[in-house]
């Protein structure tokens, strides 16, 4: 018996050890073909050798990675330059995957967290995190210095990307990450603003209830005034670093007036104003305004700005609720109704009317 | 019948007009409309007097010149969500509901129709002509976000008038994730007004914008379970917007400017009152 037993393991020491042989050998053929299809890449385009990395298992991708990171290690410092090149190379073409390839309806990985997909504030199903954002992530850190140029730019044009693509639960896992790294850069102090500042949005807000109320699990959305308060210290600290960038100066004024604070609010917006802001950012900066100088009871400030924004964008209806509403509250029910009046002149057709407040929660 | 009922309409919207003048509209207080729903075990209670009434504004008693039933005409105004949400057979539904409740208007009464999503369209002001509602009411078509707030502000100012007594009916199937006005300020308008909210929403959802709005103004909210139920909802929210008093009083020894509580009670009997819990004056 104990004879028997013993041939058994045996037999399976040698399956085993077989097996890792072969185990061996795929991974390093893996290697092999990532430094291939990272060499192959054009950054925005999938190629096969691309499609082909993109195929494999959620293991086999970390393992690669893990490969990939000890390799360059042993490039010594002397050929540091390269190790970078290939790391910076690598992160390009994963988030490429990522951005490119949706592999997001099953799970490659168990690291991969379940997200919902939110649209006009209720849940429309779930996919999950691509693994591929965390695979670039991997790569960079071994990456020497760590604040390399290149990181830099990874991390600013992928943060920028997911907030464009509202891949918002992505943003807010990838800005934390960045932010370690770059803790007072400008851009990414801003978009990390402008997640929170939405995070604090009507429809997110709505949406992160019912997901707590169905029971369907966490969300990374804090309530509007905390998300607020994140999004006013990050537009602040974006504006130490940078104090011309008017669009962080518009939402930072916005945020501080939905937190109360509408002297500070006032003071930032028309600093935005006279600083230049114009287009898009002038009318937010002059609808925003006009709220400040009306919870401050200065109506008259109140409705020029809302005029002006009007002016700016005739066809907007934002400005002329405002100022109908304005009229209202002053007890003026026949101007409040005048405005309306104008409301229902405008084009039907949301492709013609054109509000900019619309697109105020998506990062410009 | 028809030829006897029209002189005592055109007598309660003239009588009416002399009375409407709205609370909020200057700093004397000369009269004030309130829209009274009473009940006994579920069922409006019909043939009150003004003198069956108490009105307690601010917690003093006040004398009532008028209680009106039913001789009234309506001002109704259909504020919709058209959202993306709101399609295909759903969007049915609501047509059929939109075009039942129109069909409960009489003679005299008004109709407008408000049609959202995040674009807030006042389509039609009040009209008689019902058959111009209907039209504008097929022609919409689901997509967007909702400006739930937005369009209960557009709605609430299309319903006020000087005549006749206004319900402003809000149908949506989700929550506001579009509106640049603010759920406090909308509620502050509806203070100043005397359209009656009655929301109709799909359940689900936690108890928000719509109930605050329908319970201000002395409305209230139906949740239904499916778009299926609309029209059985829309013509019960006439019926009943129908059986409702429209009292009137001058207000004596109460302060003008700001809120004013208000207390409504029938005399001496077990009815449940239904009625706005108080009114914004002044600027």
């Amino acid at each position: 018996m104990g004879a028997v037993r013993s041939e058994t393991i045996c037999l399976l020491a040698s399956l085993l050890l077989g097996a890792s042989h072969a185990y061996g050998q795929q991974a390093t053929d893996r290697l092999a073909q990532w430094q291939v299809a990272v060499k192959a890449h054009q950054p925005g385009k999938t190629g096969k050798a691309t499609l082909a990395v993109a195929d494999w298992s959620g293991f086999e991708l970390e393992e690669t990675v893990l490969d990939v990171k000890n390799m360059v290690r042993s490039y010594g410092k002397d050929r540091q330059d390269e190790a970078n090149d290939l790391l910076l190379r690598g992160a390009e073409m994963h988030a490429d995957i990522a951005r490119l390839i949706p592999h997001d309806l099953t799970r490659q990985s168990p690291r991969q967290q379940r997200i919902f997909i939110i649209s006009d504030g209720r849940e429309q199903g779930t996919r999950f995190v691509s693994l591929h954002w965390d695979l670039g992530r991997s790569l960079l850190d071994a990456v020497s210095p760590p604040t390399h140029p290149g990181v830099l730019h990874w991390y600013r044009q992928t943060s920028s990307d997911l907030m464009a693509m509202l891949s918002l639960a992505e943003a807010a896992v990838h800005l934390p990450r960045a932010r370690r790294i770059f803790p007072s850069d400008p851009v990414l102090l801003y978009l990390s603003g402008v997640l929170h500042e939405r995070f604090s949005s009507a429809s997110l807000q709505a949406a992160a209830e019912a997901v707590m109320s169905g029971n369907s699990g966490m969300t990374s959305v804090d309530s509007a005034r905390v998300e607020q308060t994140r999004a006013e210290r990050f537009f602040r600290e974006a504006l130490a670093a940078r104090p011309d960038d008017l669009e962080a100066r518009v939402r930072y004024g916005h945020v501080l007036g939905e937190l109360g604070r509408h002297a500070q609010a006032a003071i930032a917006l028309r600093a935005a104003i006279d600083g230049g802001a114009n287009g898009k950012m002038l009318y937010w900066a002059l609808l925003f305004l006009g709220k400040q100088e009306e919870m401050l009871g200065n109506r008259d400030l109140a409705r020029t700005s809302y005029e002006r924004a009007a002016s700016l964008f005739p066809r907007a209806q934002s400005p002329r609720l405002a100022l109908s509403q304005l009229a209202r509250r002053a007890g003026d029910r026949r101007a409040a109704q005048r405005e309306l009046t104008v409301l229902a002149g405008l084009p039907a057709d949301e492709r013609e009317r054109e509000d900019p407040w619309w697109e105020y929660y998506d990062v410009q | 019948m028809g030829i006897l009922r029209r002189p005592v309409v055109v007598a309660a919207v003239l009588l009416l007009g002399t009375l409407s003048v709205h609370a909020q509209f200057t700093s004397r207080i000369d009269a004030v409309r309130v829209d009274v729903l009473v009940t006994e075990n579920g069922r409006p209670v019909p043939s009150l007097r003004p003198s069956d009434f108490e009105v307690l504004d601010n917690g003093v008693p006040q004398k009532i010149d008028l209680a009106s039933f039913e001789k009234i005409p309506l001002n109704v105004v259909l504020a919709l969500d058209m959202s993306a949400s709101i399609q295909g057979l759903r969007l049915g539904h609501l047509q059929t509901a939109g075009r039942t409740l129109l069909g409960g208007l009489k003679e005299g009464d008004r109709a407008g129709l408000v049609t959202f999503s995040h674009v807030v369209s006042p389509d039609l002001s009040l009209t008689d002509n019902f058959d111009s509602v209907r039209a504008a009411l097929d022609n919409a078509k689901g997509s967007g976000m909702t400006a739930l707030i937005d369009a209960s502000h557009a709605g609430m100012l299309m319903g006020e008038a000087d005549a006749g007594r206004s319900l402003l009916l809000m149908f949506s199937d989700g929550v506001d994730t579009g509106s640049w006005l603010t759920a406090e300020s909308v509620l502050e308008t509806a203070r100043r007004g005397d359209v009656v909210v009655y929301g109709v929403e799909i359940g689900g959802g936690r108890p928000g914008f719509t109930r605050q709005l329908s319970e201000a103004t002395g409305g209230r909210l139906i949740t239904i379970e499916s778009t299926k139920d609309l029209s059985a909802s829309f013509s019960a929210i006439l019926e009943e917007f129908r059986m409702r008093y429209l009292i009137s009083y001058s207000p004596e020894g109460v302060g003008t400017p700001g809120w004013h509580r208000l207390e409504v009670r029938v005399r001496g009997r077990g009815l449940t009152v239904r009625a706005r819990p108080g009114y914004f004056a002044g600027s």
